[in-house]
């Protein structure tokens, strides 16, 4: 059993969301929500300036707060670390959009939850994510964290700050943020892109 | 007899279905099933392509089920995509889908205007007639001359090449030269003896020290480019940004200097001189490869960094640490030169200044530098000689000797400025003055002529006196709705197309195939042109019967075949990167009149030119304005994709940044609405203020593309503003025939309304 | 009086559906085909022969409605020629009514509405004409099937598929139309032909 997390470079994201329409249409996400969002911050003033490209999705938390307020069990964590929505079981209650710290989760207007499934689809076949797959800076990385040589892992042990985004929330984020640049902490305000 | 037919409306049976055999009872499931099938889950088959949502031409992995296109991916063995693909790459398909294609052919209703958007449908034989008639009639008043062809995109090998040149007219034109390369190419042709060509031949993976000059890298995702250039910084390369704004490539700076619009080549020049007066030039190379160092030496004495200081608004010190840098990093030290490169109108000049630097720095042709880009080897399919060769010189310009074919007249734009090629702009006035003779028909296949070309009213004004203008395009443009008659041609994923051939590290072919049928009556740009040619007499020139005959008999020339690349997808060849490679087989890569890199020009000065680049000091604004520049959005290609609503989801409006201290001058913050109004009292409009830190006070800054113009208001789709349209002023590069677009200048008027449009989520169901 | 249809489940188990409601409905997509495809020249017939006319008049007649004036008093043919363009095919600023029923669900053509509009056609014995140069969903060839359905007594499958894809679209369509049309030939229609189908396509 492996578990899957995601590793995103900061100091190389550009913010170009191949990533984000990449998700759009590998998972047909309806229009008017997303998996899989860019956030712009920016600090300073001129010339001493400094900005940051943050993608944002499901974390896929290691502790998901997501999992235990559903009430039919459609909302689960397969044995691969995935937190994902069984839509045939869910009720679109919407319980679990609220539990989420990040904004992940979205109604499909079809009857049922959405939200990053880390393309489970893509694993079965050795494949990665859409938006691992896609990435022009390849600032993404992906794999299971215990395999030492997967890229996740390496990625992990190159970078020189690994960081998490409200890790006060205490969900245990599997999607980690690498070489942050110095100037922004992981602050959750900052402009959706 | 059924009760209902006694009265029957000839029109209904459509003959849109056929009664197969009565089958099965009717099982019609919930029709908003949950947890629907996704399309991976049904049988899925691949088809290799390369995409056309940019000039890049990035190899491209089709996912087709059902009959339908779902998704495209890059492929590994691809040297562009490298199995990934830009964020327009992975958008394209919604193009396809876009309910608002151009379906059929359609002509222009008797007695309306141009302009006022009244068409019927026909059919393409009714269509092409028209068109082949109407071109006759022009050849026979006015001479072939009189037909001018402007192209983009991969079809612009058959109606920026092919046709026009079977046709004979010399009258093409490509906006990606005059109005995008056409400086960086002649500067370099007369500085190497070779273009930069579409694949820019910066040796990424091997450079330490890269300085950008007004590129914005990761904005303008180019994707091999940006994969190149994000792998040579996480590999620890230093970067440089010269920018007035403060991009996301100065956001990954080591150092960003913020220069005063228009002044770049005093910059380079001080570069020069240090490079020159502390001696730390590559002299052997320098010894070596090129001519003109005692002269340039003399030359840029005066130019020190001290006196580009207040030209620049720089720090003298950075632009003295910034030379040393380079050198100290040579050869594995580069100044791409860029694109986009019409600026100023003294362009040709400032690109020279770029490549003395590297240059100097002895990394051309060699590992960190520049690398030699070698086209790859196939022949052209063997029809007949065309009567002439068309001028318009694609992206690289053209270069070396001029032939003015005997018997037709040069080009309406010969003479107004030195290098080799045309100017799409600079063939307009002829279609309204009729001087030196007149052009008195288009076709334009893939240019967006309200959004690419200056000057937008003077083009109105000459669409407006044509006898004939014929649009090729896929989209229901603001200038494809002006013509005679518009041919809808099918999208990339629906057609094959010519054979697209780069010059490379690794020259390589890609195959265009289509991985789903056309949909509509839409049709293949080979099959328009070739069923033109047919219509115009110029049957010989079309003896292959198909485009599947013309590819492979192409392809059999390698040694290869049509089937064989569509396993492929691309066919990868040697080339020969460095100096070394040339060396080694006594062969001389600088095709200049010297055999050398040409520091000083001979050429220029018999021409009468500055043999070395100079620093001429830009035209200020009028009091109050601020000079307009604009720049790309990673989502957007030019005008092309603002009707795609998964891109536009991402990026569906431009706005107008200004400094927060300006705009606080001007009563304005972030989200109000305002007019632009530029110095000839044009105006566009209502934008977006966006108030920020991260732009000079002297500039204002917009994302070129957006403010498309609905024929009727109350549909209303102008989501910003146009650049374009507030560029009444251009000022032309005498060298290459640029037109140089950042020389005009706008005062932001208050006071605009908050334009009411859909939401965007509702955009791709238009008001349905 | 039922309608009964040895084929169809929906016969015995379904709504009841009266045999002059079912004419309405024929009738209704007749006019739909008819309208919502490039007027050719069998449009130009059915408005010179007053055929158009009749039909309109009788359906307005069996549903209690106002009898629309367009198929009396045409525009000139040219002038619906280009507003079908300007209405359905290509505009700058984007269509004002594509007609294409699975678009509104699925946000984009070709989509999921539309393979399953196929497969439940394909079900149901009709298969799209190859001459036929237009999406599956197009709103015509729909209107089309309902009535070769109409036209074998299938009532049920004619209502199911009247119910599943057209129903609840076509009113959106028709309002496009018309605000886009308002004092024009297509936007009368549009809007008769909203309030026919809403008068005798079965509740949901």
């Amino acid at each position: 059993m492996a578990r899957y997390a995601m590793a995103i470079d900061l100091s190389s994201c550009v913010g170009c969301a191949a990533c984000a329409v990449a998700c759009k249409l590998e998972n047909e996400v309806p229009a008017g929500v997303s998996r899989l969002w860019i956030r712009l911050e920016e600090s300073g003033t001129f010339p001493d300036l400094a900005m940051q490209y943050r993608p944002e999705q499901c974390m896929q938390c290691a502790d998901p707060p997501c999992v235990g307020v559903c009430p039919t069990g459609a909302s689960h964590v397969t044995d691969d670390g995935i937190v994902l929505v069984d839509a045939e079981t869910c009720i679109a209650c919407g319980a679990c959009i609220a539990a989420c710290p990040y904004g992940a989760r979205y109604f499909d207007e079809r009857g049922f939850v959405g939200k990053c499934t880390f393309c489970e689809h893509r694993l079965a076949e050795g494949r990665v994510p859409a938006c691992v797959e896609t990435c022009p800076t390849l600032c993404r990385s992906f794999g299971d964290l215990d395999d030492p040589n997967s890229d996740v892992s390496r990625a992990i042990r190159a970078a020189h700050r690994v960081e998490v985004l409200k890790p006060e929330q205490g969900t245990h984020p599997k999607l980690v943020y690498l070489d942050a640049p110095a100037r922004f902490g992981l602050a959750s305000e900052g402009v959706p892109k | 007899m059924k009760r209902r037919e006694f009265l029957k409306l000839s029109a209904a049976s459509v003959g849109a279905l056929m009664v197969a055999s009565e089958t099965q009872a009717l099982k019609l499931p919930n029709p908003l099933a949950r947890a629907p099938k996704a399309w991976y889950d049904g049988e899925v088959s691949t088809v290799l392509t390369y995409c056309e949502n940019c000039f890049w031409k990035c190899g491209v992995r089709a996912s087709v089920a059902d009959g339908r296109v779902w998704k495209v991916d890059g492929y590994a063995k691809n040297p562009k995509s490298r199995g990934r693909l830009c964020p327009r790459g992975q958008g394209a398909v919604a193009q396809t889908y876009d309910p608002d294609r151009l379906k059929r052919p359609l002509i222009r209703m008797e007695g309306s205007e141009r302009g006022e958007g009244k068409y019927r449908e026909a059919t393409w034989d009714e269509a092409l007639s028209v068109i082949a008639s109407g071109m006759l009639a022009i050849k026979e008043r006015y001479g072939s001359e009189s037909m001018a062809f402007f192209a983009h995109g991969s079809g612009d090998t058959w109606f920026g090449d092919y046709l026009p040149a079977a046709w004979a007219t010399p009258n093409v034109g490509k906006p990606s030269v005059s109005l995008c390369t056409g400086p960086r190419e002649t500067a370099a042709q007369w500085t190497f003896g070779r273009g930069i060509g579409g694949h820019e031949p910066i040796d990424w993976e091997n450079t330490d020290y890269i300085v950008l000059v007004g590129h914005h890298i990761g904005e303008d995702t180019h994707n091999t480019q940006l994969q190149d250039f994000s792998l040579a910084l996480k590999r620890g390369a230093k970067l440089v940004v010269v920018d007035p704004r403060f991009s996301v490539a100065a956001s990954k700076a080591d150092r960003w200097l913020p220069i005063k619009p228009g002044t770049d080549t005093a910059l380079l020049l001080a570069w020069l001189n240090v490079l020159v007066t502390e001696g730390l030039y590559d002299k052997a190379y320098v010894e070596r490869y090129t001519v003109g160092i005692e002269e340039l030496t003399a030359h840029v004495q005066p130019f020190t960094p001290e006196w580009a200081a207040p030209i620049t608004d720089l720090d003298p010190d950075a632009i003295r640490a910034v030379a040393r840098e380079l050198a100290a990093h040579a050869p594995r030290a580069v100044v791409p030169p860029g694109r986009h490169t019409v600026w100023y109108g003294n362009d040709t000049q400032r690109m020279r200044a770029l490549y003395l630097v590297n240059t100097l720095l002895g990394n051309y042709g060699v590992e960190g530098g520049f690398y030699f880009a070698q086209p790859p080897y196939i022949e052209k399919y063997p029809h007949a000689a065309f009567p002439l060769e068309p001028s318009s010189g694609g992206c690289s310009g053209a270069s070396g000797g001029e032939t003015i074919d005997t018997g037709y007249r040069a080009s309406v734009d010969h003479g107004k400025f030195f290098a080799k090629t045309t100017a799409v702009q600079e063939l307009i006035p002829a279609m309204i003055s009729g001087e030196p003779y007149r052009i008195a028909g288009l076709i334009a296949y893939g240019v967006n002529l309200f959004h690419s070309i200056p000057n937008v009213a003077r083009t109105q004004e000459a669409l407006k006196k044509l006898d004939l203008y014929v649009a090729i395009d896929v989209l229901p443009m603001d200038h494809v709705m002006w013509a005679d008659v518009i041919l809808p041609e099918a999208t990339y994923l629906e057609r094959y197309d010519d054979l697209v051939e780069i010059a490379h590290k690794t020259p390589f072919i890609e195959l265009r195939q289509p991985a789903v049928e056309p949909l509509w009556d839409t049709k293949p740009g080979w099959w328009i042109a070739r069923e033109l040619g047919l219509r115009l007499g110029l049957e010989k020139y079309f003896d292959w019967p198909d485009i599947e005959t013309y590819l492979d008999k192409r392809l059999s020339t390698i040694g290869s075949s049509l089937a064989k690349a569509k396993q492929a997808g691309t066919l990868v060849q040697r080339g020969r990167p460095y100096l070394s490679d040339w060396e080694q087989r006594n062969l001389d890569p600088f095709g200049t009149p010297s055999g050398k890199i040409e520091l000083y020009s001979q050429s220029f000065a018999d021409a009468g030119f500055d043999p070395m680049p100079v620093y001429e000091a830009p035209e200020e604004g009028p009091a109050g304005s601020y000079r307009l520049l604009y720049g790309r959005s990673p989502v957007h290609t030019f005008a092309k994709t603002q009707n795609n609503w998964v891109l536009m989801e991402m990026h569906g409006d431009n706005a107008v940044w200004i400094h927060t201290a300006e705009a606080a001058s001007l009563g304005l913050k972030s989200g109000d609405y305002v007019w632009l109004e530029n110095q000839d009292g044009v105006r566009d409009g209502p934008i977006a203020v966006f108030a920020t830190e991260r732009l000079r006070r002297d500039c204002v800054y917009m994302v070129h593309g957006f403010g498309h113009r609905a024929a009727d208001m109350k549909i209303a789709n102008a989501r910003g503003a146009s650049d374009t349209a507030l560029m009444s002023r251009y000022r032309l590069d005498p060298i290459s025939g640029g037109a140089g677009l950042r020389v005009n200048f706008v005062k932001l008027v208050p006071g605009a309304p908050r334009p009411r449009l859909p939401r965007l989520t509702k955009l791709a169901e238009r008001s349905v | 009086m039922e309608v009964l249809d040895p084929l169809d489940p929906m016969g015995p188990h379904g709504p009841i559906y009266g045999e002059r409601t079912a004419d309405a409905l024929s009738a209704a997509c007749q006019i739909v085909a008819a309208l919502y495809r490039s007027p050719g020249e069998g449009l130009r017939d059915d408005l010179a022969s007053g055929r158009l006319g009749k039909i309109s008049d009788a359906l307005a007649h069996d549903t209690g409605l106002d009898a629309p004036r367009g198929p009396h008093a045409p525009p000139d043919f040219d002038t619906l020629r280009s507003s079908y363009v300007s209405l359905f095919v290509s505009r700058v600023g984007g269509v004002p009514a594509p007609p294409y029923v699975g678009l509104a669900r699925d946000v984009e053509l070709m989509g999921p509405t539309v393979q399953r509009l196929r497969s439940d056609l394909e079900a149901l014995g009709l298969r799209p004409n190859p001459q036929w140069r237009e999406l599956p969903d197009h709103l015509a060839a729909v209107a089309e099937a309902v009535e070769l359905l109409l036209e074998r007594n299938r009532v049920g499958a004619a209502l199911a598929l009247t119910s599943t894809y057209l129903c609840a679209w076509f009113v959106r369509f028709a309002d496009a139309v018309a605000a886009a049309d308002d004092s024009g030939f297509y936007g009368e229609m549009s809007r008769f032909l909203r309030s026919v189908l809403k008068e005798v396509a079965p509740r949901a």
